[in-house]
Parts: structure tokens; C-alpha cells; sequence
């Protein structure tokens, strides 16, 4: 009786991927929609300075090439496409697709989707009464002298459905969340309503294990060994049911794995807590339950959904400054003397380290004594210097390291040749009422369709969620007084609690782990592959025990996340990252391979389990 | 939010609000009320979160009261009603609090372990009622002579003189005593017990006995059969005896 699945490609995970990807999902298998995910935080930043140049861009370029490409073969197998590729233009990307596609010769209705740019009212949303903070300082905007250069809203899905009922081929969107890209063609095709919650977070969970294209297919997975092809894996497919349930998949024949644990792995990807905010629906993902359904296909279903929130996400980015870096590499003996002479060496040429806004200086240690190579005796010495003033760290800085060459420590040389400054952006995760928000469709027509948020509708208000929860908190994790409490169980305490004797082995024996950045914080999720292991887990890794074991968490706040039904802990290192990934001057500024990291540090196992 | 006067930790079901002014002995001061607020109200709203534990930094204090200095300061007459939180009274609150008192727990300190559902304390830890000493007012204790014996309350309010961990748990305002360093992980056991359980029938216990405490013998009894009415007819009813039958832990929904 219930419809066949809307199945939904993904052919893009961010800005600058595989540009053959989108002809893979046409010519690899039966498809309905082709999504892609072009925005990032640090994106945003990179469109503005292009659009800075040019002001004709401000777009992802690699979609129209993309669409160059393949925009007749999908009008030919009628498939649909969503993209947020408009990035800060939508309206110039898509005045771009419909010069390519009268140039091409092919029929097709593109619309777009604005509305999410909030630059030009930062000033007079201040004087209506928002503050603006910092999601996670709490720094009110006004006052902290930040001269944002992009601001935009998190739009949901329901742009995107106004604009296929208009009878568009092709939805260019702009800041939409990722989730959104699914979202949208589920909701007009099944024709869902706006609250419809448990569907709508059934295709917002879809819609984030996807968004990340082969992140979901055993790309950047922890037990890649178990990976068949992944010089080449597929990228994902969502078969969207009526219900908000979905399978996960590939194209057959493609490199890769979807399997449950591939599948858990991109769930843990960026989230914080069991609530995860959506324009459009509150996903609860401690309801979201994984199953095998064959061959590379899992099935996601259970999941439950709260009303949208009466706060929409903004992400503000501005220029802080301006850096510049340099390595310096140390080889052999009397490392850390080496370290302090080009340390005083350099700053006394530039004015003192106290001349600058920010100076880090890091003594990577990878050198061993004795060593076999000379590349093996070498360590390195990270320098990066941060300032207001571009001359400050340009070519002052790069002459006065230059000129260190002959006249310093032994065996100088430098990772690379020395850099001009370049500016660093910040990002400011913020939240504005969504009666802020002014969203648009404008078809090809030049007809508008204004969208009004979920939560100023009567659907929306009338199980609205209780007032945001305090502290400038992520709106979605207020709640209903009857809202699922989740129970964790009787957790076990100890890691004394499995008898016998322990092995001292890698954690990541037993575990998989994914971490990535959500601006200044890291998040690192842990998951288990069978409920036994899990158990041991929760009672062992204790937010004092994950200090232990990533020492650079010490004095951070740690937020740390139970998931029984994944099997999985999640934890977020709150400015882990300083100031978010532009900025960071962390070696690993994305914190890619913190989960990596942590699954590399030996623990006292259990050898019940390992002999399992 | 402006500081770290208070921190907010999330740990799974557990959620810990901590008075970070150990150099004052954690006086409670605005930015401390602020933080406060801020706290319940976060944990209120945060469905993941089950239990909370109100505990202060430091192996000092709990909390020693009032800033005698802001007082001062400000010359305050009688509070006004929501000066400071007190759960229950000016802030609903349906989920369990633990108060894990790590020191001395003075005057505004006392009336925070007071107005938590359960309290576990260090061994060192120091109960007082202290008002009498500085000519303020404590008309937060009414509630006082139910959880202990009349007595005790008016030896607490009368001497102004502290009472020690140990007496503290004899005459009923303390649950457990552990040894000071062990106080957090006994207060995380006692929160993932309680986390452990049917988020229902917890709450529905928690609001039972302070109905009990408002009402008569026929009347309170009434009161509890309309409380668990809806945990009776709960998803979550079911599914712990069918957990039960399956031989496997129950997964609550709390619906």
C-alpha cells in the first residue's frame, strides 16, 4: 500500500570534491533527487573573499562544472537536483545554470532560495533586542569590536518544497542546513506536513549521514581494513520512505561500505547531545535505531522529533587578523636548545614576542635517538604569529627568519620557503528569532514565494517547545515537560566491573571513533561493535579518564553524550580548536584525526572482551 | 553567562552545576545567582540531562551563604522573591537534584543542600544555619521541621551553631557520608541509579512526597493514585516488564 522509497544521492560532501561524482550517481543506478553539500563554516569565508574579487561569484564554481557536465543527462533520466551551492549568490548561480542550459540546449526550471543573509541587519537585529552571543563564550556581538564580513541564517526545507511544487527541476539553495537537502524532496514528494516531527527527523537523520558523501560509505572510517575498495568508494543514497524511515546504500558495483557501523560512525560526525536542532524538526538521535537490510544497505528507523525551534542558527565569519608561520626543522641532538635559540633569535628581529596580538610556538617532538634515517632524527619547530597589522607578520617576519639561514642553529633549514601574510577568519555561531528571518523562493519566473518559519505557523505554536534553555544554549535542546527522558541504564562504574585479568592494548582495539570540528570545538564520538563492549565503555571512559587520555582537554570544558541505542559516547572539547578552524593553530586545525589519536592511546582492556 | 562563577558539565545523564569561587568560599554572589538560574533552568530544558548534582569547587565549601560583602554593599532589606533560586518555590523543577555538599554549607549554602531532592556529603562537611549570627533571616527553613525532627531545627536556627556531616545524616538531612575524595563518583553512582530508572515513576515519586508533605493521610493517598495514573498508562509501564520477561535492561522513552 505505502509508495515506493524516494531514493536521494549525494554527490558532493564539501567544496572542492570529486567533481566526477554527480555523473557517478547518474549513470551508477535508478535515482530520483541528486543533492550536494558545497558549505562549510571556513566556506563561507572562501566564497566571500572570491566574491570580494568578483562580485559576480560568491558561488561554488565546482557545481557548475558539475552541471556543465551533467545537467542533460539528469533532465534525461528526470532527475531532480538540490544543492546549497548558491553560497553567498544564489541568485547568480542560478542566472548561471540557466545561461548553461539555454547554451546546452535543455529544458529545464531553475529556482533559487534566498533569504538566509543576514549581513546588512546585523546592526538593526541588534537594536530589536538580540545580542547576538556567542553560542559558546556568550560574548554579546555589539561591543566586541568583531566587524563581521558574511552572516547567515540555517534555513530548513521548506523553501526548497514551495519551490519543487512550483514545478522547479533544479533548487539552487543557499546557507540551507545539510540535512535540508534531504529534508526538502522528502517532504514534497510524500507531501509531509510541517508537523509531522517523526518523519521529519526520520529524513533529517538521513539527511546527515549522507550530507558527508563517502564519510558515510567507509570513507574516514576507523576500521577501514575491513573496507573493500576505498581507492574509489561510492557516494551514498538515501531511500527515503513514507514514513521517514530510510535505507542507506550505494550505487552496486561502487567501492566502499555501508554498513552499520559506517552508518554509525558519520551519526556521530559534528553532533552535540542527544538533540539535534533543524530549522524545520528537533531530531531526537537517541531514538535513531540501525539495522542490516542486505548487502551495503542499513536500515534507519525509530527516529522521533520534537518542534522546531523558535531560534534559527546563524554563522557569522570575520576577518581577525592576519598570520603568517613558519617551521623550523631540528635535527639530531640538543633539540630543545635549538628550540629556545631560534625562539629568542627570532622575536628579538621582530620586536618581541609582545609585538604581536597572538604568537604560538609548538616543539613537535617526532624525533627518536639514535636514529636509523635522517628523517627519523628530526623534529619540528612550529611558529605562527597572529596580528592586526599585515606588515607585522609579512615580510618582516618571513626576512627575519630567512636571515637566521647561516647564521644560527646547526643543520638550519625550513619545512617550506617563507609565505606572504594572509588574512584568518573567525567564526561566530550565534542564534536570532526565526521572526528575523525574511526566507524567499524565486522561481524563473521572477515570481517570489515568501516562506514562513514552522514555529510561527500554528502547526509550530502549537506544541511549541518551551523558551530556549538558558545560557545562549542551541535552542533544539529545550523541551516538552513529557519529552523522552532518556535513561542510560544502570551504568556500570568501573572498568572492575568485567572480572578477570586486563590486557594494556589501544583503545581503538575495540572501538571506532570520528571527530571533526563545529567551530572552536572538537567533537569526538566513540562507538562499539558489540552491546558487551559498550557497557565497558560507558563505565570506563569517564570525562576524567578522556582528560587522561587526550592531556590537551584538561582544562577545557568536556560535554560528554551517552547513546545506547549506537553504542556510542560522544564528546565535545568546548575551544579545543581556539577560534575555530580558520584561526586555530593547531597542526590539526580540524581536529580530523583527534578520534584516531584517541583510539591510539593504550588502556587497561578487559581480556574477557578481547578474547571474546 | 557572564564567567565560570558557575559551571555547567554535561556527563551523559548527568548534569553537575558547580560553584567555582572557592577563593570566596563560594559565596553566593549575582554573578553566582546568575549562574545558578542559568543552570536549573539549562537542565530543566536539556531532556537528555535526568539527574543533576549541585556540588562547589574546592575541598573547602559547599557554600558559605551570602557575600556578606556584596550585603553590605547593598544595603538589602527582605529579598525580594527571586532573588535566588529555590527549586520548587520560584522554580518548578520535575527532575531529581542532588546536592553533593564538599565543605561548609552556611546560611544560603544550607537552604541549597536543603532544597535538593537527596544530599550526599563529604566527611568534612559542615550543615548551619548562620543568620542568627549577623542579624539576617533565614525564612527559607520552613520547611526544615519536616525533614528533621522540630528539635533539631530549632537548635539549627536558635544556636546559629553548625552541625557535622556525620550528625547531619543521623537526624535525616543527609542521605550518605563518604570520605571527602570520594564524594563525586558517590554522587555520580547515586545519579546513574536514579538515571537508571523509569523517568516517570521517578518523577512521579519525587512529586508524591512533596504533595505528602502539603496534604492529609486520605488526601495525599488520592494525590499519589492521580500521580502514577499516567505512569501506569505509560509506554515505559510496559516496557519494563516486558524488559523484565526478555531477560534485558529496559530502554525507556519516558513516554
Amino acid at each position: 500500500m505505502s509508495r515506493p522509497p524516494l531514493r536521494i544521492a549525494n554527490c558532493s560532501a564539501f567544496l572542492g570534491d570529486r567533481l566526477s561524482a554527480a555523473r557517478e550517481m547518474l549513470e551508477g543506478g535508478p535515482i530520483d533527487f541528486l543533492t550536494g553539500d558545497y558549505l562549510a563554516e571556513l566556506t563561507m569565508l572562501i566564497l566571500w573573499k572570491a566574491r570580494a574579487k568578483d562580485a559576480s561569484l560568491g558561488y561554488a564554481t565546482t557545481f557548475l562544472r558539475q552541471m556543465e557536465d551533467c545537467l542533460g543527462l539528469a533532465r534525461e533520466h528526470g532527475v531532480r537536483i538540490v544543492a546549497n551551492a548558491g553560497g553567498l549568490n544564489p541568485a547568480g548561480l542560478a542566472a548561471r545554470l540557466r545561461e548553461i542550459a539555454s547554451r546546452l540546449g535543455i529544458a529545464v526550471r531553475v529556482a533559487h532560495v534566498e533569504g538566509d543573509d543576514l549581513l546588512h541587519r546585523l546592526h538593526a537585529l541588534g537594536e530589536s533586542g538580540e545580542t547576538l552571543a556567542h553560542l559558546d563564550t556568550g560574548r554579546p556581538l555589539a561591543g566586541s569590536g568583531v566587524q563581521p564580513v558574511s552572516a547567515n541564517a540555517y534555513l530548513g526545507a521548506w523553501g526548497i518544497v514551495a519551490a519543487l511544487q512550483a514545478g522547479a527541476d533544479v533548487v539552487v539553495c543557499p546557507r540551507v542546513t545539510d540535512a535540508s537537502l534531504v529534508v526538502g524532496p522528502a517532504a514534497w514528494h510524500f507531501g509531509w506536513k510541517r508537523d509531522d516531527w517523526d518523519r521529519l527527523a526520520g529524513a533529517v537523520v538521513a539527511g546527515h549521514v549522507i550530507e558527508c558523501g563517502p564519510q558515510a560509505t567507509g570513507g574516514n572510517y576507523s576500521f577501514f581494513r575491513e573496507v573493500p575498495g576505498l581507492e574509489r568508494p561510492g557516494f551514498p543514497i538515501a531511500e527515503v520512505r513514507e514514513d521517514g524511515s530510510s535505507v542507506i546504500t550505494k550505487h552496486p558495483g561502487t567501492g566502499g561500505l555501508v554498513s552499520v557501523g559506517t552508518v554509525t560512525a558519520q551519526l556521530l560526525y559534528e553532533i552535540d547531545g542527544h538533540a539535534y536542532p533543524n530549522p524545520d524538526v528537533v531530531a531526537r538521535f537517541e531514538t535513531i535505531e540501525l539495522s542490516d537490510d542486505g548487502p551495503d544497505r542499513v536500515l534507519v528507523s525509530g527516529v522521533r522529533g520534537e518542534p522546531a525551534p523558535d531560534r534559527a542558527k546563524v554563522c557569522i565569519n570575520y576577518v581577525g587578523g592576519y598570520r603568517n608561520g613558519a617551521t623550523f626543522v631540528l635535527t639530531g641532538l640538543d633539540v630543545e636548545e635549538k628550540a629556545a635559540l631560534v625562539r629568542r633569535t627570532l622575536f628579538a628581529a621582530v620586536g618581541g614576542e609582545a609585538n604581536f596580538d597572538e604568537v604560538d610556538v609548538r616543539l613537535v617532538r617526532q624525533d627518536k635517538p639514535d636514529a636509523p634515517t635522517n628523517d627519523e632524527a628530526t623534529a619540528l619547530l612550529r611558529v605562527t604569529v597572529k596580528d592586526r597589522d599585515p606588515r607585522k607578520v609579512g615580510r618582516a617576519f618571513t626576512n627575519a627568519a630567512v636571515e637566521m639561514a647561516v647564521a644560527n642553529y646547526p643543520g638550519f633549514f625550513c619545512t617550506s620557503p617563507p609565505t606572504p601574510e594572509s588574512p584568518f577568519g573567525v567564526y561566530w555561531p550565534t542564534l536570532v528569532a526565526v521572526e528575523a528571518l525574511r526566507e524567499e523562493v524565486v522561481l524563473d519566473d521572477g515570481r517570489r514565494l515568501p516562506i514562513v518559519p514552522t514555529a510561527l505557523r500554528p502547526e509550530g505554536r502549537a506544541s511549541a517547545p518551551a523558551p530556549g534553555a538558558a545560557g545562549g544554549f542551541p535552542v533544539g535542546t529545550a523541551s516538552r515537560s513529557d519529552a523522552p527522558c532518556t535513561a542510560p541504564g544502570a551504568a556500570k562504574l568501573d572498568a572492575a566491573d568485567i572480572p578477570g585479568p586486563t590486557r594494556c592494548v589501544a583503545l581503538g582495539t575495540l572501538f571506532g571513533a570520528r571527530s571533526g570540528d563545529k567551530g572552536g570545538n572538537a567533537n569526538v564520538g566513540l562507538w562499539a561493535r558489540r552491546a558487551r563492549d559498550f557497557e565497558w565503555l560507558r563505565g570506563f571512559l569517564t570525562i576524567e579518564r578522556l582528560r587522561e587520555l587526550l592531556p590537551e582537554a584538561v582544562a577545557l570544558e568536556v560535554r560528554r553524550h551517552e547513546f545506547p541505542n549506537l553504542l556510542a559516547l560522544n564528546f565535545v572539547l568546548v575551544g579545543l580548536l581556539g577560534e575555530g578552524v580558520a584561526a586555530s593553530v593547531r597542526s590539526d586545525p580540524q581536529a580530523k584525526g583527534l578520534g584516531e589519536y584517541l583510539r591510539s592511546r593504550l588502556v587497561e582492556l578487559p581480556v574477557a572482551l578481547l578474547d571474546a | 553567562m557572564s564567567g565560570n562563577e558557575v559551571l555547567y558539565e554535561q556527563d551523559g545523564a548527568v548534569a553537575w552545576l558547580t560553584i567555582n569561587r572557592p577563593e570566596a568560599r563560594n559565596a553566593m554572589d549575582q554573578a553566582v545567582r546568575d549562574g545558578l538560574w542559568a543552570g536549573f533552568r539549562r537542565f530543566a530544558g536539556e531532556a537528555e540531562s535526568a539527574v543533576l548534582v549541585v556540588t562547589g569547587a574546592g575541598d573547602e565549601a559547599f557554600c558559605a551563604g551570602a557575600d556578606l560583602k556584596e550585603m553590605a554593599e547593598r544595603k538589602l532589606e527582605v529579598p525580594p522573591p527571586d532573588f535566588a533560586p529555590y527549586l520548587g518555590r520560584n522554580i518548578e523543577m520535575p527532575k531529581p537534584v542532588i546536592a553533593a555538599v564538599n565543605g561548609i554549607a552556611f546560611a544560603g549554602g544550607f537552604l541549597l543542600a536543603q532544597m535538593c531532592d537527596l544530599c550526599i556529603a563529604a566527611d568534612t562537611a559542615k550543615f548551619g544555619i548562620t543568620e542568627a549570627r549577623w542579624g539576617r533571616g533565614a525564612p527559607w527553613a520552613a520547611p526544615l521541621p519536616w525533614l528533621v525532627p522540630p528539635r533539631v531545627a530549632l537548635e539549627l536556627l536558635m544556636t546559629a551553631d553548625p552541625i557535622d556531616a556525620e550528625r547531619a545524616r543521623e537526624v535525616g538531612l543527609v542521605n550518605r557520608v563518604v570520605p571527602a575524595g570520594e564524594l563525586r563518583s558517590a554522587a555520580r553512582e547515586m545519579a546513574l541509579r536514579i538515571a537508571g530508572n523509569a523517568p516517570l515513576s521517578v518523577r512521579a515519586g519525587k512529586a508524591l512526597v512533596y504533595a505528602a508533605a502539603e496534604l492529609g493521610w486520605h488526601e495525599a493517598l488520592d494525590e499519589g493514585d492521580r500521580l502514577f495514573e499516567s505512569v501506569y498508562k505509560s509506554e515505559d509501564a510496559q516496557e519494563g516488564p516486558r524488559a523484565f520477561r526478555e531477560k534485558r535492561r529496559p530502554r525507556w522513552s519516558g513516554r
